[in-house]
């Protein structure tokens, strides 16, 4: 894989994953001598996961130069401020995991101390009331996170210590992110566009066979349906759960995590949307997985994972139908999967992206994130030079992404264990569950005092711990001693206040329907907020 | 995951007493920081132990970071300069490769691509510019030159991120004087014994007969380390830096700035503050021919410097040479790690385990920089068989699989241990001649004429803004 132009990468699959890379792949390597050829077949299916995203997408985006207003009416995407958690830590609990972060530090130390300390004078009011992100969602409201209101005063350097002055409303907009809900296939094709556009070539055919060299075991070409033989000189694999290239033809092991994970299946069905979109994607526990609610601005998206063996196909299809608030769009789509990741998403010249590296649950919307961030690792680890050269880079790129996956892997493993759930089998053995290391030395450290594990690299950071921790019932023993000299009257009213203008706050914000109204309606110029690898924004 | 129960009554082990045992600059700041966090729900005493009084002496040289503990004390960085008792740096000089290492990355990101990237392409294509020619702060301290850094983020002044280079016994009284005006009680008298009942400190017994109890010790007496060796946990000598000795001389004067010079079998690092230069030799003495000069360093770090009740800081926890940066920085940055996670009772197992694992992810950074140093002098002295054997020595394959991976492409390695800012060791790896084999693609990719007149541009600026900058004298 000694590389430099020319050459030819061959993606082969054109769903969400292919596409991406492709698009990814034409916008930055412009230059003539690298030629880019997609291979899908009209007669295969596309999963089309990741119709809920997180922030990090509108970087991609923007990396790309691509229109948000253009990009939300071809995709008919709405906002997404979070996730609505519905019956996980107990069947009744619901809690709203925001792209944000909460309230205001005191005496740096995290605002969930001061809550904390609230919560034992006896102020019951849940976390989420002090993220501007979540309430605005529980308002079915929507507005641009950022400074661009005009009235809002400039930051004075002289209220370091005066926590009052940060809390003005106009500060409120500073403390959140968002992402969309999109319709996946139509992003697909709004990427194969923008593709073609940048000289990718589209082959249409089925791959029946991979040919490999045989000394080295790279993969040389690729022989399609038509007799047509490819050649090329780096694989992406962006075949889905086949993965022709990763599985079938390099046999890539692939780590099972479904003893920690072990929803298996999944059945998904549109609907018409009954009512205006909410602005944030609803997760709903049932007695054997969970079910996922997504709306789109021509139809809600739909879908229950289950672990078999607790639950039949037939029973899920009708739970989830019983379920739909609109009506039926299409037959049932099922799937079938096994939680976890090739322990080399990158092995001779083939990089498995999407659901071919791996899968995790789309819990936490995590599925579009994880080709993002293979995409992009993979452009910054891009082969080069000699194969010893490659072989580090490529050293580099598997350990990146093994990160990413464990990392979501035990925030998604904390749903299901963070639970006081009794009612069936099911939970039974997910309260009982063995946890990785990582995770279960994670929750002691929080339950001691509080502290969320610091580390930098992956995508869930302390805000979104502190959400499902909190959402699901796991609270310290004691908080952080810097928020004791308040005394109990003043902390009280101080978070009084701050909830109650957070509150007000939302209320003035336009509502979803009109924000997506009105924002689109201004397409002349790009209004939208500048994007971050990050999903609590750039601004907090 | 049954909820626990919050009390907001003190139970009867919280932590109420802390003892900072050493009086030094290490004690000093631990007690000012915990006093101003925690006073006065925690009382804080610390012990000045007699012997250590001659030991203050010298210069000591931080990062930038060090205006985050000034900030949460109350201090400013221009404060202890106005008072004459630090000086701002702004690069560490490398004689031997004429370079200046800055504290901020050289160079402007460019269409999203790390900058040293597209300095790599015009060395590739001849171009012989060194690369601190990109750092505005760099290209100060050659020409002495400074200016404070500005607060507005599009000034080019906005890069001038300074370190400091701190008079240690100015900056020790004020810092002390500091301590006691928040609360904390100073003792000064002699140690004698530490009594230890099951693998925890009972009790510091002075020679005055007063015996210090609390509910967490802080072990700040140095090398001496006698409370944290009480509960004998083990210290891990680095093999690297095996049969290193120091000789420290200062002078009352203060003319050179911070800089690193290589030597036969180490460095020499002279530091300058306000009316105090100090000079330190880190190097291998030959004792089998009767080199008797100098002071023998066990340098290595105390496996788990929290262990029961006692935890170390300062030298007492790790030492080791850090080139740019002296031990006064992992102090303030172990005592913000502590407050962190304070804990306020005394079941604190998770919180003790997790500060253990994150100062052992700052080692691992400290040893690849020191490691790194190593690797560079083998680069500067390729006929030295002395320096040559070394880095062959040291053993490390993470440090060598991340400038195996940065000499072949240019790409830094994402690692945990990040306790130095990245920028350093791309800056110093540049620096040191060490310019990646291949070219980043995305900058392949553009034309080269582009790369040039950006970079032309952007090395003219940096020189109109240095000339507007004030001469020092």
């Amino acid at each position: 894989m000694a590389s430099s132009p020319p050459f030819h990468w061959i993606i082969v699959g054109g769903g969400t994953a292919g596409w991406m890379t492709a698009a990814a792949f034409s916008a930055r390597f412009g230059a003539p001598g690298w030629r880019i050829t997609l291979i899908e077949s009209d007669a295969v299916g596309t999963v089309g996961v990741g119709e809920a995203t997180v922030p990090h997408l509108r970087y991609f985006n923007e990396v790309l130069g691509i229109d948000e207003q253009e990009f939300m009416r071809a995709t008919q995407a709405t906002y997404k401020l979070g996730i609505e958690f519905i019956d996980w830590g107990q069947q009744g609990e619901r809690y709203i995991h925001p792209f944000g972060v909460y309230g205001e530090p005191h005496q740096n130390v995290g605002f969930f101390h001061s809550w904390l300390r609230a919560r034992a004078l006896g102020d019951t009011t849940p976390l989420e009331a002090y993220a501007p992100g979540a309430v605005l969602a529980r308002h079915q409201r929507f507005h641009y996170p950022g400074s661009s209101s005009p009235d809002s005063p400039s930051e004075n350097p002289s209220s370091f210590n005066n926590s009052s002055a940060s809390n003005k409303p106009s500060a409120f907009n500073r403390k959140y992110s968002y992402a969309f809900h999109m319709d996946a296939s139509r992003y697909a094709a709004f990427l194969r566009e923008y593709s073609e556009a940048r000289a990718v070539v589209r082959r249409e055919g089925k791959i029946v066979q991979v040919e490999r060299h045989p000394d080295s075991g790279d993969i040389s070409a690729v022989v399609l349906d038509t007799g047509e033989r490819i050649e090329g000189d780096g694989f992406i694999d962006c075949s889905g759960f086949r993965a022709l290239l990763s599985g079938d033809a390099l046999a890539t092991p692939y780590t099972d995590w479904s003893h920690w994970l072990p929803c298996d299946r999944a059945v998904a069905i549109p609907s018409t949307t009954k009512d205006t979109p909410r602005p944030y994607t609803r997760a709903f526990a049932h007695s054997a997985g969970w079910r996922w609610q997504i709306p789109l601005q021509h139809r809600t998206g739909n879908g229950l994972v289950y672990c078999s063996d607790y639950l039949s196909a037939e029973q899920a299809t009708a739970q989830l139908l019983e379920s739909i608030e609109g009506e039926p769009l299409a037959e049932p789509n099922h799937l079938r999967f096994t939680t976890g990741v090739r322990t080399e998403t990158w092995s001779h010249n083939s990089i498995a992206i999407g659901l071919s590296a791996g899968f995790l649950e789309p819990l936490e919307s995590t599925s579009i994130y994880l080709i993002q961030a293979a995409i992009m690792n993979l452009i910054e680890c891009f082969p080069r030079g000699s194969s010893s050269e490659v072989a580090l880079l490529r050293g580099e790129f598997n350990q990146r992404m093994k990160l990413e996956y464990e990392r979501v892997r035990d925030f998604l493993i904390l749903h299901y264990t963070a639970t006081r759930r009794d009612d069936s089998p099911f939970w039974q053995r997910m309260r009982r569950l063995e946890k990785p290391d990582s995770l279960e030395r994670k929750i002691a450290l929080f339950r001691e005092q509080g502290q969320v594990e610091d580390y930098t690299l992956g995508m869930f950071l302390e805000p979104s711990w502190l959400a499902v921790y909190q959402g699901q019932g796991i609270l310290p023993r004691r908080w952080h001693p810097s928020v004791d000299p308040t005394n109990d009257r003043a902390l009280l009213a101080s978070l009084q206040t701050l909830r109650t203008e957070i509150k007000q706050w939302a209320e003035q914000q336009p509502s979803h329907q009109k924000a997506l109204l009105d924002l689109g309606a201004q397409s002349d110029k790009a209004l939208w907020p500048p994007a971050a690898m990050s999903l609590y924004g750039v601004f907090s | 995951m049954i909820e626990s129960d919050l009390t907001s009554t003190a139970s009867p082990n919280s932590v109420t007493r802390i003892a900072v045992i050493g009086g030094g600059l290490t004690g000093w700041m631990t007690a000012a920081l915990l006093a101003q966090r925690l006073s006065p729900k925690v009382n804080i005493t610390l012990v000045e132990l007699e012997k250590e009084r001659d030991s203050i002496a010298g210069v000591e040289c931080t990062l930038p970071a060090i205006s985050g503990y000034h900030a949460q004390l109350g201090l400013s960085d221009s404060m202890l300069v106005r008072a004459d008792i630090a000086r701002p740096t702004l690069a560490v000089h490398y004689p031997d490769a004429d370079y200046y290492l800055a504290f901020e990355a050289p160079g402007f990101t460019l269409d999203r691509v790390p900058f040293h990237h597209y300095a790599q392409r015009l060395y590739q294509n001849g171009e012989s510019t060194p690369f601190d020619a990109y750092s505005l702060a760099a290209q100060a301290a050659r020409q002495n030159r400074y200016h404070p850094k500005s607060d507005n983020p599009t000034s080019l002044f906005a890069t001038l991120n300074a370190g400091l280079q701190l008079n240690v016994e100015g900056y020790t009284n004020a810092i002390a004087n500091l301590a006691k005006n928040r609360g904390v009680q100073a003792i000064a008298n002699e140690l004698v014994s530490v009594s230890v009942h099951q693998n925890q400190i009972q009790g510091i017994n002075l020679a005055s007969g007063q015996v210090i109890s609390a509910d967490l010790f802080i072990d700040a007496t140095g090398t001496s380390a006698c409370v944290i060796d009480a509960l004998k946990v083990p210290y891990e000598p680095l093999q690297s830096a095996s049969g290193l000795t120091r000789v420290t001389e200062s002078a009352q004067n203060s003319t050179l700035n911070h800089r690193i010079e290589l030597t036969d079998t180490g460095w020499v690092i002279r530091r300058s503050a306000p009316g105090v230069t100090a000079t330190r030799r880190i190097e291998q003495r030959d004792r089998e021919a009767g080199d008797r000069t100098g002071t023998e360093m066990v340098m290595g770090r105390r496996l788990e410097p929290w262990t029961g009740n006692v935890i170390a800081v300062g030298e007492a926890a790790a030492m080791l040479e850090g080139f740019v940066t002296d031990p006064l920085h992992w102090v303030q940055s172990a005592i913000i790690r502590l407050l962190e996670a304070f804990p306020s009772a005394t079941d604190w197992e998770s919180t003790r385990k997790e500060y253990n694992r994150r100062t052992e992810l700052e080692w691992q950074s400290r040893q690849n920089f020191f490691e790194l140093h190593c690797y560079l002098a083998s680069l500067q002295k390729p006929d030295s068989h002395y320096w040559q054997n070394l880095w062959q020595s040291v053993d490390n394959p993470e440090l060598k699989r991340q400038l195996a991976l940065f000499k072949a492409s240019g790409v830094t390695a994402t690692s945990e241990a990040r306790a130095l800012p990245e920028c350093l060791w791309v800056s110093l790896l540049l620096g040191h001649g060490l310019w990646p084999e291949t070219c980043d693609p995305l900058v392949s990719a553009k034309p080269l004429p582009w790369i040039e007149e950006q970079l032309t541009r952007m090395r003219d600026l940096i020189g109109r803004a240095t000339m507007a900058m004030k001469k020092l004298q």
